[in-house]
C-alpha cells in the first residue's frame, strides 16, 4: 500500500526523448537521438527565485536570460539536488533558509527531478519544511522515487519505506531529517533500479568554473569524486580521475594538446609532503617547461576544467552542466567548445545544459536549443522555449538572436508568449 | 593533411553541419579550422543561399587557406534551378559563380541530404541498399532495408563519403553524390595550403 500523499501531487510529464529542434516544432534539422540517461524535467516551488517554476530539459538546453533571471539558480538548484540525493551534504547546508523565496511567507519547499534512464522514467521528490528558519532548522518531511509511477522508496518525517525492483515494500526505517534516505540505501540485488539512479546522479558533472580559486595543490584524504562547481578543487579530482579513469585522462590531455592549448603534454602530479601539487608539462626543452595549474593563465585553467569534463562526460555519459562556459575563453575558442558540447548531446553520448550570456554562445544555440528565463525584480521567474518565428528575421539578414536581447527585442520576436508555453505538470 | 585556415560549413541544420564535418575531418582539416554557420530561423534554403553569398563576399576579402562549402536540398525543384537561384544571389553582389575549384563549392543532395545519409549509413554497414534520388525520404520514411537515420549517423556518414573514390563509385552510388565528392576533392586541393 502506497503512502497517500503520492497521489496528490501532479505526475511527471512524459518527455519525448528527441527533443531535438523538429521534435520541439523548432527550425533547422535534426532527429531523435538515442541518449540513455537525461534529466526530463526539474521543478522547483519556494526557492530562490522559483514559485512552482517548471524547468523542461532536453538533449541540449541553454538557458539565456538577463542577470538575476535565474541562470545561475537553475545550475545551483541542479547541484544542490545532486548532492543531497548522493548525501554530499546536509539539508541544512543545500537548502538553507536564505534559499526560501524572499516574498513567499510559506515555510516549505519542494523539488521534483525527471530523469529518463534505460530503466524508464524516475520522478523525484522532496519536500523541505523550515520549521524555524530564524534558527537555520530544516528538515525532509517527504522524499520519493518512483520509476514510471511505482515507488522505489518514500519517507515522510516518521518513517522510510524501501522497495525492491519490483516495487514491494521490503523495508522500513527510521528517517533522518537532514540527509537523504536514498543516499543511505546499500547496493543490494534487489534494489538495482534504485542504485541506477543514484549512479546517475554521480555522473552528473556540474561546472560554473571560477579560475581564481582554483588550486594546484590536492591535500585531500577523500578522493574528489565529483569536483565543487567552482572547480576549486579541480587538482584533487585530476588527481582521482588519473587513477581511476586512465582513459578519461587521456582523452583530455589528448584534446588539450591536439587543440586548444599548444605545446601542452601532459599532466603530473607531483607530491609535496601529504599533498600532490597538479603541473602542466609542455613540449620544449630538455627539460620539459612545467607549469603548476595556477599559474597558468585563468583561460587556460577554465580550458582544462572543460576539456577534462567533456572527457569524462564521453566516457561515462550522463549530464553536463555548465554555466557561463564561455567566460575567461577566447573568442576563437568558444565555438569549437561549443560544437563539440552539441555534438555530444545531438549525438547522444551525453545531455548538456548550459547557461550563457556570450554572443557567441547564445547565436550558436539559442535559435534552437534556447530557454529564456524572465521575471519582474521582484517577482518569481518564467521560462520559455525560445523560438524564432518562421520569417521573423527577413529582411533583417544580419540580425542575431544575442543583438535581440541586446535590444530587448525578443520579447516580441522571438519567445512563444505564456499562453503557448505548455502548461507544467 | 590539407593545411586549411578557415572552411565555413553554411547549411540548413546541424544534420547537415554534422555531416559535412565528418567529411572534413575525415579528409584530415582541423576541426577547429571549420565553422559551421547552420540555419537559426525562417525558410532553410532561402537562408542558406543568403548565406552562401555573404560567405563568398567575405572570402574575397581574406581569400588564403579560406573556403565556403554549402550544403543544400534540391528538394524537387531541379538541380539547374537550384544552381540558378544560388547564382543568382552572388549575382547580385557581384561576386564570380560557384567555383569548387576556387573555393566556392555548393553541394546539392536530391532531393534532400537524407538520400545520401541512408546509402552511406548502409554502404557504411556493409548492407548496401538501393535509393532513388527522386523519393523524398525526409518524409516518406528510410528506403527498403534501412533504419530511420540517427544524428549519431551523420558525422560517420561524412567519414563513409570520403572513403569512396569518385573515379569508381560503388554501384547504386546516388549520382549526385558522385558529382558531389568530386567537387569536394576539388574543393579541399583549392583551399588547402
Amino acid at each position: 500500500m502506497l503512502p497517500s500523499t503520492l497521489g496528490q501531487t501532479p505526475p511527471i510529464r512524459q518527455a519525448s526523448f528527441g527533443l531535438g529542434r523538429e521534435d520541439r516544432g523548432l527550425p533547422g534539422r535534426t532527429g531523435p537521438t538515442t541518449m540513455r540517461v537525461m534529466f526530463v524535467r526539474c521543478y522547483a516551488d519556494n526557492f530562490r527565485c522559483f514559485s512552482g517554476l517548471t524547468l523542461p530539459l532536453g538533449p541540449l538546453s541553454l538557458f539565456v536570460g538577463a542577470n538575476g533571471s535565474g541562470k545561475s539558480s537553475v545550475v545551483h538548484l541542479l547541484a544542490s539536488l545532486r548532492d543531497f540525493i548522493l548525501g554530499r551534504a546536509k539539508s541544512l547546508d543545500l537548502f538553507p533558509p536564505r534559499t526560501l523565496t524572499r516574498w513567499d511567507k510559506r515555510i516549505e519547499q519542494t523539488f521534483e527531478l525527471g530523469l529518463k534512464l534505460v530503466q524508464g522514467e524516475y520522478a523525484y521528490r522532496l519536500r523541505i519544511r523550515h520549521e524555524a528558519p530564524e534558527r537555520a532548522l530544516n528538515k525532509v518531511v517527504e522524499e520519493r522515487l518512483t520509476l514510471d509511477g511505482k515507488p522505489l522508496f518514500t519517507s515522510d518525517d516518521q518513517r522510510v519505506e524501501l522497495y525492491n525492483d519490483r516495487h514491494q515494500r521490503k523495508a522500513e526505517l527510521l528517517p533522518d531529517w537532514h540527509i537523504s534516505g536514498i543516499s543511505r540505501v546499500e547496493e543490494r540485488r534487489e534494489n538495482t533500479k534504485l542504485i541506477a539512479f543514484r549512479r546517475t546522479l554521480e555522473t552528473t558533472l556540474v561546472l560554473a568554473p571560477n579560475p581564481g580559486l582554483v588550486k594546484a595543490v590536492s591535500a585531500e584524504e577523500q578522493p574528489v569524486t565529483i569536483p565543487k562547481p567552482d572547480g576549486s578543487d579541480f587538482a584533487g579530482w585530476l588527481r582521482e580521475i588519473v587513477t581511476s579513469d586512465a582513459l578519461a585522462r587521456q582523452d583530455a590531455e589528448q584534446a588539450l594538446a591536439k587543440g586548444e592549448l599548444p605545446g601542452f603534454r601532459l599532466f603530473q602530479a607531483v607530491p609535496s609532503g601529504d599533498a600532490k601539487i597538479l603541473e602542466c608539462i609542455f613540449h620544449g626543452g630538455p627539460p620539459p617547461p612545467k607549469f603548476r595549474l595556477d599559474e597558468l593563465s585563468y583561460g587556460q585553467i577554465v580550458l582544462i576544467i572543460l576539456e577534462t569534463a567533456l572527457a569524462v562526460a564521453g566516457q561515462h555519459g550522463g549530464v553536463l552542466i555548465l554555466d557561463e562556459p564561455g567566460n575567461f575563453l577566447g573568442l576563437s575558442e568558444i565555438e569549437p567548445i561549443l560544437t563539440r558540447l552539441q555534438d555530444a548531446a545531438l549525438e547522444g553520448r551525453f545531455q548538456v545544459i548550459l547557461t550563457a550570456h556570450h554572443p557567441i554562445a547564445v547565436d550558436f544555440l539559442a535559435a534552437g536549443y534556447g530557454l529564456w528565463l524572465e521575471r519582474e525584480p521582484t517577482g518569481p521567474a518564467r521560462v520559455h522555449p525560445i523560438k524564432l518565428a518562421e520569417g521573423a528575421l527577413e529582411g533583417e539578414p544580419n540580425l542575431r538572436v544575442s543583438d535581440l536581447i541586446a535590444r530587448g527585442w525578443l520579447s516580441s520576436l522571438g519567445v512563444r508568449s505564456p499562453a503557448e508555453t505548455p502548461a507544467p505538470g | 593533411m590539407p593545411r586549411v585556415s578557415k572552411i565555413i560549413l553554411v547549411c540548413e541544420g546541424w544534420r547537415d553541419s554534422s555531416f559535412g564535418r565528418g567529411f572534413l575531418v575525415a579528409a584530415g582539416v582541423d576541426p577547429r579550422a571549420i565553422e559551421s554557420r547552420a540555419n537559426r530561423a525562417g525558410s532553410g534554403h532561402d537562408w542558406v543561399k543568403r548565406r552562401f553569398a555573404e560567405e563568398v563576399a567575405n572570402l574575397k576579402r581574406f581569400s588564403e587557406g579560406r573556403g565556403v562549402l554549402a550544403l543544400l536540398d534540391e528538394d524537387g525543384r531541379g538541380i539547374r534551378a537550384r544552381e540558378d537561384e544560388v547564382e543568382g544571389h552572388l549575382k547580385a553582389r557581384g561576386l564570380l559563380p560557384v567555383s569548387a575549384e576556387d573555393g566556392r563549392c555548393l553541394l546539392l543532395p536530391t532531393r534532400n541530404m537524407e538520400t545520401w545519409l541512408y546509402w552511406l549509413t548502409a554502404h557504411r554497414n556493409s548492407s548496401p541498399i538501393e535509393v532513388d534520388e527522386v523519393i523524398d525520404y525526409k518524409r516518406m520514411g528510410p528506403p527498403s532495408g534501412a533504419q530511420r537515420i540517427r544524428n549519431e549517423d551523420c558525422r560517420p556518414a561524412g567519414k563513409a563519403l570520403h572513403a569512396l573514390d569518385h573515379t569508381r563509385p560503388p554501384q547504386g552510388c546516388p549520382p549526385m553524390l558522385v558529382r558531389a565528392l568530386g567537387h569536394l576533392r576539388a574543393f579541399l586541393k583549392a583551399v588547402s595550403r
